[in-house]
């Protein structure tokens, strides 16, 4: 089982501001990582750091325990699409196969893009969905071992974003490892095994989505009521509140109790669901709590 | 070796052969100011000797164009399609790319010579030895290579609007004060001054020295190499400067 990224010590100022403040994590091969924060967290930063397009001002990070960066060994799905003129399907897939070592065959890149029919068609002339779709065929093409994937499927529907993570999984059982950087929250709770939330330029949890939901304790219910807000608000188990539209979202770390307060309003309560907290809700109790 | 090759024979087809728009544009100026003095004003232009001179001097103003407006729109258009950042993420190494650039761009002047001179040729009859027309055709796209490192200096700048501007303030004056539109001695003692350290004048004197078969100015010729080398420095440095910060 090697680790196929450790990141050390990493700092990073921009203009004397923190930007990245003691960041340290390892990968392991075969897992699916997801980074996770709120826009301005410095996640794009740590990734242009670990890939190697800015320096970091200390610390260090390595790919495979090797001393020497090989790019041969990363693929990194960049958040916007190449979009080159006056160049074909066919030919962006040949001249990127050409810049690795041990390229995957133009056949698999092709099926990878679903873009068979397409060879000949001027790559700037597809929509966004099959721009995102060769991007990630590109990605792949030197059949790297570890995957960056950034806001992968943004531009892609319904349908292509099912398939993208099933191949993802395919390819996970291949071996190949991913970080992953996201606003679709709830596509990561389904792929990803670990979450390393970034907040406040330090790193705020490490973990699963279990040892997540167990570190906070909470649980939601859920329900639909015409009462108002305030009626929930002062029940001692409560946490915290949150409505819209009459739909009421109460967050407790003591189910039993709550349950206990909320039966003389039972006959005014719809849809009364408990549940485990989702990514959403726990990321912001996890900020919460630093606050 | 085989990626290299790929590389430039794909760029080749993206910047030159399915990209007419740039190759005439790089053309159509020098050839509508040829063909304005040479057919619509020929009190200017009285003899051959100056008809073959003039014709070079557009020549050299093509390839500055091509050296600046092209190079720095390509570079900065590559940036902005995100094909710079899809390269810095592979293993192709970036000083490869920015080399086969060069050869392109290369090409791109040569192509662009060939087109200005042959049409010059044909629309005035004009008539010279072949070995002097060969020994331009090799010579100059050799000594505008400073130019293309221009080009690719400003595209360093990485935002297409600067780009585009520094191009259009750096293209357009130089082309005057070096002599390419009208002789210098039209414009006054401070920017003939001016004029007689730019690239694009000691390209068109050391044109001259070979058109006229006069001995070659080393003035010129050692004014060329140290913009060379500048040129070399300062991309070197541009480069350290921009892999260090964000």
């Amino acid at each position: 089982m090697t680790t196929a990224l450790e990141v050390k010590n990493i700092n990073k100022k921009y203009k004397n501001k923190v930007v990245l403040n003691d960041i340290n994590f390892s990968i392991q091969s075969g897992e699916i990582v997801a980074l996770i924060g709120k826009n301005g967290a410095g996640k794009s930063t740590l990734i242009n750091i670990i890939t190697k397009l800015i320096q970091q001002d200390s610390g260090q990070s390595k790919i495979f325990e090797k001393e020497k960066f090989d790019r041969n060994l990363i693929g990194v799905m960049m958040q916007e699409n190449i979009s080159l003129d006056r160049i074909t399907v066919k030919e962006i897939i040949k001249l990127t196969r050409t810049y690795y070592r041990n390229p995957v065959s133009y056949q698999a890149i092709l099926a990878l893009s679903e873009l068979q029919n397409y060879i000949n068609h001027p790559m700037d002339k597809l929509s966004g969905g099959q721009k995102r779709k060769l991007q990630f065929a590109l990605t792949l093409a030197g059949n790297p071992d570890l995957i960056f994937l950034d806001e992968p499927t943004v531009g892609m529907d319904a349908e292509s974003r099912t398939k993208f993570w099933e191949r993802i999984d395919e390819l996970k059982k291949q071996g190949k490892t991913f970080l992953i950087t996201s606003h679709y929250l709830e596509e990561l709770e389904k792929v990803a095994n670990r979450f390393i939330f970034l907040h406040n330029q330090r790193i705020i949890f490490d973990g699963s989505l279990a040892e997540m939901g167990k570190q906070l304790k909470k649980v939601q219910v859920t329900f639909n009521s015409e009462l108002i807000k305030d009626i929930f608000n002062k029940l001692p188990a409560v946490l915290r509140v949150s409505e819209l539209n009459h739909h009421y979202t109460l967050i407790t770390s003591d189910v039993n109790s709550l349950i206990t307060q909320l039966v003389p309003y039972l006959s005014a309560i719809d849809n009364l669901e408990i549940r485990q907290q989702n990514l959403d809700t726990l990321m912001d109790s996890l900020i919460r709590n630093e606050e | 070796m085989t990626n290299f090759l790929y590389q430039l024979e794909i760029d080749f087809k993206r910047i030159i052969l399915r990209n007419p728009a740039f190759f005439m544009f790089d053309l159509a100026m020098p050839l509508t100011f040829y063909l304005l003095f040479t057919k619509a004003l020929p009190q200017y232009s009285n003899t051959m000797q100056w008809k073959v001179d003039y014709l070079v001097s557009m020549a050299i103003y093509g390839i500055l164009l091509g050296s600046i407006m092209t190079v720095a729109h390509t570079l900065s258009s590559d940036i902005d399609r995100k094909f710079t950042l899809f390269i810095d993420l592979s293993p192709f190494p970036k000083l490869m790319y920015y080399i086969e650039m060069i050869i392109i761009f290369e090409v791109l002047n040569l192509l662009c010579l060939i087109g200005i001179g042959l049409a010059g040729i044909l629309v005035n009859n004009l008539i010279l030895p072949t070995k002097v027309w060969i020994l331009l055709l090799i010579l100059i796209p050799i000594m505008s290579l400073p130019l293309v490192l221009l080009g690719i200096l400003i595209s360093s700048f990485k935002d297409s609007n600067v780009i585009n501007a520094l191009a259009n303030i750096l293209v357009f004056p130089m082309a005057i004060c070096s002599g390419l539109w009208w002789p210098l001695s039209v414009l006054p003692q401070w920017l003939q001054k001016i004029g007689k350290v730019t690239p694009t004048y000691y390209i068109s004197n050391l044109s001259n020295n070979i058109l006229h078969g006069n001995s070659i100015n080393y003035n010129s010729l050692v004014g060329l190499i140290i913009w060379f080398v500048v040129l070399v420095l300062a991309l070197g440095i541009s480069y350290i400067f921009t892999s260090k910060k964000d």
